[in-house]
């Protein structure tokens, strides 16, 4: 009797276990573009983060890999590397408004870049290029 | 000794740049084509330029993919349409002709510059030019169905030869810097020109793709893509490609053979001379 109540338990916590699992990791990874455009994030940098991937919008996974404090969603291919990858932006960009400059017209900077001018070509709107901002410094 | 070797290698390799581009006199064209080629065998240097037929399937950074085309290639899907295709091209019109008595010029010499017309000259255009001659109806869908197959029947059989347009007239050399201008000119509201994916980023990763080389680019043309096949339209035309291509960048495209549009083939075959053809080709 106490052996098929161990079993049972075991199965039970195996079983609860196995279900509870992946609603955690889901529910503390990033949203992908599927769920960004389901439930707007409450706040600016997730939204940020949403702008970035969602691929009407700045699509910056196109053409930059990024590492991500939280987890990254299990539905989105990781980025492309015809940009450099997105890591330490506070560091590499002190002067927020040298980041900034940059999402707007990158070819100002360098004629030479392949990033599309963000701002320039009226890709994002200015709230949208600040909201990716946001997220930018938070990675 | 060591040096004369030297020496040697280096007359080799200079011989063997400049016999490809045989097709070229202008100085500077010829200089343009070596140095565009010359990137390439560079960047990639396990790559053989024969090898850039097979697009982006020849770059080491496609590799892990590369297996999946060569089984794909074992039973092309392109087989029974390719079948049906020989048999239009060798179908007589109502006065006994056919497509190849217009067709003396063979397939490693197109596009051309018409020095009496003073236009590029591709292979569409001189089907439907031979099918009017003749009085047959010209074909209008020029970016996919019956026209990508009847250039396919026609320059499949230059297969393995190397590409060798000629760029030695005033008229061909304007034509072709026409054609230079628009690869290298950013364009559409994301703003890149065809250098920028496929010379500067070739072999980089776009999300999960990988952007083919510049080199070699339409050799494989007309093109049966899988991509196109979901849509039951699986042949196109490089025209159809360019249009594509343009779109995806957010820029209006232009009309199937348009003159810009048979500038930028007229500059794509230039620089791919000494590529050898490789016809039909499967492409994602």
């Amino acid at each position: 009797m106490r052996k098929l109540t161990v079993v049972i338990c075991g199965a039970a916590s195996l079983l609860i276990g196995a279900l509870s699992v992946p609603t955690f990791v889901s529910a503390d990874s990033l949203p992908d573009e599927g769920q960004c455009r389901k439930a707007k994030p409450a706040d600016a940098v997730t939204q940020g983060w949403c702008v970035a991937i969602t691929r009407r919008k700045g699509n910056c996974l196109a053409c930059h890999s990024v590492t991500t404090k939280t987890p990254w969603p299990e539905m989105l291919a990781p980025g492309g590397n015809m940009g450099p990858p997105l890591v330490a932006m506070k560091q590499r960009f002190p002067d927020k408004a040298k980041l900034r400059a940059q999402l707007y017209d990158a070819t100002k900077m360098n004629p030479q870049s392949v990033m599309p001018p963000f701002g320039k070509h009226q890709l994002l709107t200015d709230k949208e290029i600040d909201l990716v901002m946001e997220w930018l410094y938070s990675i | 000794m060591r040096k004369i070797l030297i020496s040697f290698t280096a007359l080799a390799l200079l011989y063997g740049v400049g016999s490809l581009t045989m097709a070229a006199q202008n100085p500077k064209v010829k200089q343009e084509i070596a140095n565009y080629q010359n990137y390439f065998l560079k960047r990639f240097p396990t790559v053989p330029l024969d090898a850039y037929s097979d697009g982006v399937n020849a770059l080491p950074q496609y590799a892990e993919r590369r297996a999946n085309w060569e089984m794909l290639m074992e039973f092309p899907p392109y087989e029974a349409d390719l079948e049906k295709a020989r048999g239009m091209w060798n179908k007589p019109f109502a006065n006994g002709k056919t497509l190849a008595s217009c067709f003396k010029r063979p397939a490693t010499k197109y596009p051309y510059y018409d020095e009496q017309r003073k236009e590029i000259r591709t292979i569409e255009l001189d089907i439907n030019e031979c099918l009017e001659k003749n009085g047959e109806k010209p074909i209008k869908n020029l970016k996919r169905g019956k026209m990508a197959l009847l250039v396919a029947a026609f320059r499949e059989q230059y297969n393995g030869q190397k590409w060798d347009v000629d760029i030695d007239t005033p008229g061909a050399v304007a034509a072709y810097e026409q054609g230079r201008k628009f690869y290298w000119t950013k364009r559409g509201q994301l703003n890149f020109s065809c250098a920028n994916c496929h010379v500067h980023s070739a072999g980089n990763k776009l999300r999960g793709d990988v952007l083919s080389a510049g080199l070699g680019h339409t050799t494989g043309f007309p093109v049966y893509r899988t991509k196109w096949a979901l849509a039951n339209k699986p042949w196109g035309t490089v025209h159809r490609r360019y249009d594509g291509c343009n779109r995806q960048v957010r820029a209006k495209p232009f009309k199937p053979q348009s003159r810009q549009y048979r500038a930028l083939e007229f500059y794509e075959a230039a620089i791919s001379t000494g590529v050898p053809i490789k016809v039909p080709s499967q492409r994602q």
